[in-house]
């Protein structure tokens, strides 16, 4: 596991902590203080995100929602150090990643952030197994063979480790994905509408794993969606609109989300 | 349609021109070649040309000895001096040079008493200042004026100043008796130099123009003649030969033979440029080599594009276009980029040609280049073989990508199928062709039969090729769990992304195949030949090097100091002096008999060769047969001092009879040394080149009358043929070699398009950018070596078979592999390759990890 924060954060003031922030933020596992993306130059800049302010608590399992073009993506992207931001500050756990170099980012997202992807992402060349201790083999490390078995167990993996992705189902390559993304026991997962290419069997299929993750093993996970239905798998639903947070949920249900995101105007 | 595909085209521009690299590379090799052969033709045809230039016709030198003197068998054709004044007198004519060519000895070196080697050198005639038929061009200087005066060419080594010695031959003998004497040696001022424009002659033979009068002046046996007639313009030039002739005829009394100026160039150029056709026909092969290749490399690009674009090529179906418009359109798309790559490569080509020249020119070099000539059916071949062969090979691939169903359009793309069809077709084809090829190739090379051989290696190599499509994917999957096992994640991948689209990779690798197998059949059979004439010379010299007597076994033999001398020379290991005279023997009379001493042991490299017992005398296994003796006989031997009865020993490597030194000296008491043996460190290495020289040196100066041969001397020229061939061979097969890495190139780039969402998730999942590289950087090299090594493999056993059947017929085959040279063709073909892939490689790196979000 990863040490905890050895410093205590000395960033932010209370005054310019954000109001939707209520973990504090030395349980943070990111969070983010007016991170503001800004596509194209001048005449064509179009802004992505505008000053958004968040704080993701551990072990908690979070929903980033809005219409098209609010910016999901993008505070996602920015969040996981796959893209930088024009402006703000971004950190997962305590250590900041605006500013970090492209090789520390590489080892950030290697050893700290798991992906889960809508198009399920897996390596056709590798099979299940492969792929799902890429990571781990990325960065030399060997599985911890316990939680290995208990990630894969409760996956329900064990038939098709030696299966190609191409020899699976929709459902079972995003699963192998959500391993993936659980084995280095990151301090975040990222996931980006894991459920848009999968029926509505599977997808609640995956989205009660990543929900058992986070209350069964403390994993922290945020996940963006424009599916109502997933998000109310979440303790916590984000909004944004134009790039700006919107509004929060708690304790969601498909019918509070809708309704919330009919508030939006959308 | 046709819009739809010119937009393609324009859209792919850069795309499709990279791919068709290959068909540029292969044009422009094919173009150096036809419009450099037809530049150095020029040039000859320009150099030779000269002296007819100003002239309307040649009247040639009688062959005919007049009828009167038909019984004298001294005498000689008449001159065509006696003709000049008769063919003077014919109409039209303007003027009549009487070229008279002879031979004579030539020696510079400037000062009194002092002269260099002595050279045989041509004499030519220089017609007096204002004669239209004057021709020579002077580079430096001026031309002769009076007897006395020469202009030399740049190879006689004089400047202007300079002054030359000539010894002329002696004249005709005109009876029996008569031993002509020859004429005084005369000395000559250089007053200026020649210039040979591109006659290919002049490196070789060296040239000196003196007057007219002053060649005809030394008349020797050596000399021949023409007539040159200029004539007034607006003359039938062929009328005007058969007037001279005839002129010519009556004035001689016997046939006189004339020709026009022109079909006198048409002879002369093609007694001299037969050779130069010849290499521009084995160039050409050459060329052909790499326009096959070039071929699969294409074939295997225009797959790659189009598998892409299967999408596309489906939603075309889907909106209405028939399988055979999309076709006619893929294959629109192949003409005009076949077009325009050749296009390319026929400007490269011209342009290197022309570079070349200029090079040429400016370092005079001896190659026959001058200027440009570019023939248009240069530019044509150039033009529509590169376009054929991008359409050929597009054909198979615009065939199976239009195959595509409609519905394509609408699935999500498919992870390309990791097992090919269609793979059993090939497989027996391969195995039909192959086996009885090889079994044949090998039958037929054995038996040394060089037409049925090479009749057999075609299928043979052919087959092979075919059954690469099935075996290289296995041989890089086997290759490839080796690398797996090293070289972590990245080497992981590399492994499985080799043979993801296992015929893709088979083409990739056929192409650098083919070309490394030519590479090292030609290495392993230059050192086999090597090999096998080594063995040969061993058997026909008995030494590494043989100071021979050239008055042999009459007069004063070799100088009894020249043996310290020999020993004395850096790099001899020892040496032996061999005493030599002419006995009876047996029923031979003024036989040269050797007498070999003990210590010519430690300088012969056989036992066979050293000397033999008392009372035998060895001869060779050819001397034996010719003079009906075995071994046991008893030959009696008589010399000017004694008589002996000796033992015939068959064997050894001698074509003289040798006994026992001891035995010699009571034949023939105190012989003259006739030869000195030598043996030289490392007889077969680079340094034994400098003991010869060395050698040479030491002996031109203690003994001047003798010669040096041996083993070593034949087989460092033989060295240095097979070298400078080798080398050419390579880089001429090398040409292929880089197509083929260009395809390697090429294939890579476009899987780095294909895959570049897989790149991007591996990048966000935390792979370093130097991990991407490096996975690229394994694959080439995977499929590279995988590809030498098979391409070596094959080329050995094509090269020993070639051997064979070349040689196997003439001696007994010593087949050699030259490991190091072959194991550097591997080494430098892999990392060829991997430097082919360094380009795919920074683009693969710079995929960034958000790609991996797309779609």
């Amino acid at each position: 596991m990863h040490p905890a924060p050895s410093a205590p954060m000395t960033g932010p003031t209370a005054a310019a902590r954000p109001a939707g922030s209520r973990p504090d933020a030395t349980t943070a596992a990111v969070r983010a203080e007016g991170l503001t993306k800004v596509h194209g130059r001048g005449d064509a800049a179009v802004t992505a995100l505008d000053g958004v302010d968040v704080c993701v608590g551990r072990g908690t399992f979070t929903a980033v929602m809005g219409p098209s073009g609010s910016g999901k993506s993008t505070l996602l992207h920015c969040l996981a150090g796959l893209d930088t931001a024009t402006s703000g500050r971004a950190w997962v756990g305590s250590t900041e990643i605006t500013g970090l170099r492209e090789k520390q980012l590489t080892r950030l997202r290697r050893d700290r952030i798991g992906f889960v992807f809508q198009s399920f992402n897996l390596v056709p060349v590798l099979t299940a197994h492969e792929n799902a201790v890429l990571p781990l083999a990325l960065a030399g490390r060997q599985p911890d063979p316990a939680w290995f078995d208990e990630v894969v167990g409760r996956l329900g993996l064990g038939q098709r480790l030696h299966h190609r992705p191409s020899e699976m189902s929709g459902g079972q390559q995003q699963r192998v994905a959500v391993a993936r993304a659980l084995l280095p026991r990151p301090d975040v997962v990222f996931a980006d509408e894991p459920t848009g290419n999968l029926d509505s069997r599977a997808g609640a299929e995956v989205l009660s794993l990543l929900r058992s993750a986070v209350r069964e093993t403390g994993q922290t996970v945020v996940m963006v969606t424009h599916d109502p239905v997933a998000a109310s798998y979440a303790e916590r639903v984000v909004l944004l609109a134009d790039g700006r947070l919107a509004g929060e949920v708690h304790a969601p249900t498909a019918e509070s989300v809708l309704s919330a995101l009919a508030a939006l105007g959308g | 349609m046709l819009r739809l595909t010119l937009a393609q085209v324009r859209h792919h521009a850069g795309r499709l021109l990279a791919s068709a690299t290959a068909v540029v590379i292969a044009v422009a090799f094919v173009v150096v070649t036809l419009v450099g052969g037809s530049t150095a033709a020029a040039t000859v045809r320009a150099a030779l040309a000269a002296p007819y230039l100003p002239a309307a016709a040649v009247v040639e030198a009688p062959t005919d000895v007049p009828p009167a003197d038909a019984d004298d068998p001294f005498a000689v054709p008449p001159s065509l001096a006696g003709a000049v004044d008769a063919v003077r007198a014919v109409d039209g004519v303007t003027d009549v040079a009487l070229d008279t060519t002879t031979y004579a000895s030539v020696s510079t070196g400037g000062s009194e008493g002092e002269d260099g080697a002595a050279t045989t050198a041509q004499f030519v005639p220089v017609q007096p200042v204002g004669s239209p038929l004057r021709w020579q061009q002077v580079g430096d200087g001026r031309l002769p004026e009076r007897p006395g005066e020469v202009a030399v060419t740049e190879r006689v080594g004089a400047v202007p100043g300079d002054v030359v010695t000539v010894q002329p031959e002696p004249p005709l003998a005109t009876a029996e008796d008569e031993e002509p004497a020859a004429p005084a040696p005369q000395r000559l001022e250089v007053v200026g130099v020649l210039d040979t424009g591109g006659d290919p002659t002049a490196s070789v033979t060296p040239r000196l123009a003196v007057t007219a009068d002053q060649v005809a002046a030394w008349g020797s046996s050596t000399s021949s003649e023409e007539l040159r007639v200029a004539a007034a313009p607006g003359t039938d030039a062929q009328a005007l030969a058969s007037a001279v002739a005839a002129a010519a005829t009556d004035a001689l009394g016997v046939p006189v033979a004339a020709q026009t100026a022109d079909d006198a160039t048409d002879a002369v150029v093609s007694e001299t440029t037969g050779g130069a056709l010849q290499l521009v026909s084995v160039l050409l092969a050459f060329a052909v080599v790499s326009v096959l290749v070039a071929g699969l490399v294409i074939a295997n690009t225009f797959a790659v594009l189009l598998a892409q674009r299967t999408r596309e090529l489906a939603l075309l179906r889907c909106v209405g276009a028939s399988r055979a418009q999309l076709r006619r359109g893929v294959l629109l798309e192949a003409l005009a980029t076949g077009l325009a790559a050749s296009a390319l490569g026929t400007a490269l080509g011209i342009a290197i040609t022309a570079a070349g020249s200029a090079v040429v020119a400016r370092t005079d070099a001896p190659i026959p280049l001058q200027g440009l000539s570019v023939p248009w059916w240069a530019v044509v071949v150039g033009l529509v073989l590169g376009t054929l062969v991008t359409v050929v090979a597009a054909t198979s691939p615009a065939r199976a990508a239009t195959r595509v169903a409609p519905l394509a359009a609408l699935r999500p793309l498919d992870v390309a199928p990791l097992r090919s069809r269609g793979g059993v077709a090939r497989l027996v084809a391969g195995l039909l062709l192959a086996v009885p090829g090889a079994v044949a190739l090998t039958w037929t090379s054995l038996r040394g039969e060089l037409l049925l051989a090479l009749a057999a290696g075609v299928p043979t190599f052919l087959g092979v090729v075919l059954l690469c499509q099935r075996g290289v994917p296995a041989a890089v999957g086997l290759v490839g769990r080796l690398l797996a096992r090293v070289g972590g994640v990245p080497g992981r991948l590399a492994a499985r992304n080799s043979v993801r689209v296992p015929r893709r990779t088979a083409a990739t690798a056929t192409a650098l195949l083919v070309g490394v197998t030519l590479v090292s059949t030609f290495v392993v059979g230059a050192a086999s030949v090597r090999a096998t004439t080594t063995t040969e010379l061993e058997a026909q010299y008995p030494a590494d090097v043989q100071v021979v007597d050239a008055g042999y076994f009459d007069g004063p033999g070799l100088p009894e100091d020249l043996l310290p001398a020999v020993a004395g020379t850096p790099g001899v290991t020892g040496a032996a002096a061999v005493r030599g005279a002419l006995v009876d023997l047996g029923d031979v009379t003024e036989q040269p008999l050797l007498g070999l001493p003990a210590d010519v042991d430690g300088v012969v490299r056989s036992s066979t060769a050293g000397a033999p017992a008392a009372g035998e005398v060895r001869v060779g296994p050819g001397y034996a047969f010719v003079n009906g003796l075995a071994d046991g006989d008893v030959l009696t031997a008589t010399g000017p001092t004694g008589t002996a009865d000796l033992v015939v020993r068959v064997g050894g490597r001698n074509d003289l009879p040798v006994v026992a030194e001891a035995d010699l000296e009571r034949l023939a008491a105190a012989a003259p040394v006739a030869e000195v043996w030598a043996a030289v460190a490392d007889p077969e290495g680079r340094g034994a080149g400098e003991t010869v020289d060395a050698l040479t040196t030491t002996v031109s100066s203690a003994a001047p009358d003798s010669y040096v041969a041996g083993a070593v001397l034949v087989r460092q020229g033989l060295d240095q043929v097979l070298d400078v061939l080798l080398l050419v061979v390579t880089a001429l097969l090398g040409v292929a070699v880089v197509i083929a890495l260009v395809g390697v190139g090429n294939t890579l780039a476009l899987s780095v398009v294909e895959r570049r969402q897989e790149l991007g998730l591996l990048r966000a999942l935390g792979q370093p950018a130097r991990d991407v590289r490096r996975t690229l950087l394994w694959e080439a090299g995977l499929v590279a070596g995988v590809a030498s090594l098979l391409g070596v493999g094959l080329g050995v056993a094509f090269g020993l078979a070639g051997t064979s059947a070349v040689l196997a017929s003439a001696a007994p085959v010593v087949l050699d592999v030259p490991w190091l040279q072959v194991a550097a063709v591997v080494a430098v073909a892999t990392l060829a390759g991997m430097v082919a892939s360094l380009l795919p490689a920074r683009r693969a790196a710079a995929v960034p990890p958000v790609a991996a979000m797309a779609g």
